[in-house]
């Protein structure tokens, strides 16, 4: 009878183990970034951020294909200290925020690529097209700050076509592919 | 500032593809040519600055393929008796709808609409008016002044895809000032330009920001009204009032469209093309 109890205690202890290797995190606007970079004149690269992106991501050590990554962020977050600037990106002549408002990201697959690096596979909407897209995410960190908050880092560097999501841009001024650096970090939930 | 491509494609195609079709209009006396040039000069400009997808993006792409029924009802004004002006509304609810209800409510879908309908059956009293009184020279170059101020103002507002539409359409109708005289279209030709301002202001209004205020949407509206007070002017020889009703519009339109027209002189003035977009 002894036996049968520890037994069950063992069991139930590893189920509750495993069911703890996924843990799911909350973006912190505050401390993450979006940074795009784009080709201007085609003679140097221009930066700027989207800030304060929101979404939650999953991260299962055990298995990889049981991580998932959701996030949104507004475009009329758009920052690239310029405020005419940030007005013209938001026009139609660029994201249409006013049609537009949100670029999402929602992953649909997700595999082991190498240690602490993910290929993520999901889908991109932007500017009211929706595309699949590979990314490739660096696990940065997991750790606790303050004490007893558990936190995630993740990052993500990829480049997206502007035509391939109709945004008509300005042809000669701009190039049309964007580097996109995402580096989010997540509270635990 | 343009750059070449762009005064190209955007103002000399057009300007060149109507000033053909307006000339045979000219020629066998076909008013409804004088719209058809209007029509095909601003199709294909705006088609070779950016073909749009059939599912338009946004509202200005809306307007492209809204020009294609527009003008072939125009055409048929002759026998509609300037029905066909009533479309401004038409076109003012199909640009606006994407944007609804976050910064479109009802009231102005159908409140802005219904209005602009109006509004248009008081250009084609007018034009009906001013046309017997100046002769349709001077009102095609009226609606070309208007056309283009608005392109002017709605580029300034940070929409350049939309201010270079409103250039274009003000290209596409600049020749026909010769040729709508004889051809006899000019009341044709409200129609189709009423349309295409209409669609101008309302995406530099509603699409872009800070966009242009009410005021000056309002004011660019109404702005070729202006040429029926011209038509009373009590002088003799008609090209004297045409002029004097031309001068009127240009002046009410220099007024709204001068200050950024004056930005868009100093960002020229710098040598690369786009540096001085953000002054």
């Amino acid at each position: 009878m002894k036996q049968f109890v520890l037994m069950a205690a063992l069991l139930i202890g590893g189920l509750a183990g495993s069911a703890k290797a996924a843990d799911t995190y909350t973006v912190d606007p505050v401390h993450s970034s979006l940074i795009f970079r784009i080709k201007h004149a085609n003679v140097g690269y221009f930066y700027g951020r989207i800030n304060d992106p929101a979404g939650t991501f999953t991260l299962d050590a055990a298995d990889a294909s049981k991580s998932a990554f959701e996030f949104t962020v507004a475009v009329n977050n758009i920052d690239t200290h310029n405020d005419k600037r940030d007005a013209h990106l938001k026009s139609p002549d660029f994201f249409n925020e006013k049609q537009y408002p949100t670029i999402a990201f929602k992953s649909t697959s997700v595999k082991k690529a190498a240690d602490n690096k993910l290929e993520v596979t999901g889908d991109l909407t932007l500017h009211g097209v929706t595309k699949s897209i590979v990314v490739p995410v660096e696990l940065v960190g997991v750790g606790e700050f303050p004490k007893g908050t558990g936190r995630a880092g993740i990052e993500a560097v990829f480049t997206i076509k502007t035509s391939d999501f109709q945004i008509k841009g300005m042809p000669g001024a701009l190039g049309e592919e964007v580097r996109l650096m995402v580096g989010l970090e997540g509270v635990k939930k | 500032m343009l750059s070449h491509d762009e005064i190209l494609k955007a103002l000399l195609v057009p300007a060149i593809v109507s000033a053909l079709i307006g000339a045979v209009g000219c020629w066998r006396r076909w008013a409804w040519a004088t719209p058809l040039a209007l029509g095909a000069g601003f199709l294909l400009g705006y088609w070779l600055m950016r073909a749009p997808a059939w599912n338009p993006s946004d509202g200005s792409e809306r307007l492209y393929w809204l020009a294609m029924p527009v003008a072939l009802l125009a055409m048929l004004e002759r026998w509609t008796r300037g029905w066909t002006v009533l479309l401004a509304g038409a076109v003012a609810i199909v640009l606006m709808q994407p944007l609804y209800p976050r910064h479109a409510t009802v009231s102005h879908l159908w409140g802005l609409s219904l209005g602009l309908a109006g509004v248009g059956a008081l250009h084609w009293l007018a034009g009906r008016f001013a046309e017997a009184r100046l002769g349709a020279g001077w009102i095609v170059a009226a609606w070309a002044v208007v056309l283009g101020g608005a392109g002017v103002l709605v580029m300034s507002s940070n929409f350049r895809a939309m201010g270079l539409t409103g250039m274009t359409a003000a290209a596409a109708t600049a020749p026909l000032v010769v040729f709508a005289g004889r051809a006899g279209g000019a009341r044709a030709l409200v129609a189709v330009a009423y349309a295409l301002l209409v669609g101008v202001l309302i995406n530099g209004r509603f699409y872009a920001d800070p966009g242009i205020t009410w005021v000056q949407l309002g004011l660019l509206i109404g702005a070729p009204l202006v040429l029926a007070a011209g038509a009373l002017v009590p002088v003799k020889r008609r090209w004297v009032r045409g002029a004097m009703a031309l001068l009127a519009v240009l002046i009410l339109v220099g007024f709204i469209v001068g200050p950024a027209a004056l930005a868009a002189k100093k960002a020229a003035e710098n040598p690369d093309p786009y540096a001085g977009y953000y002054p």
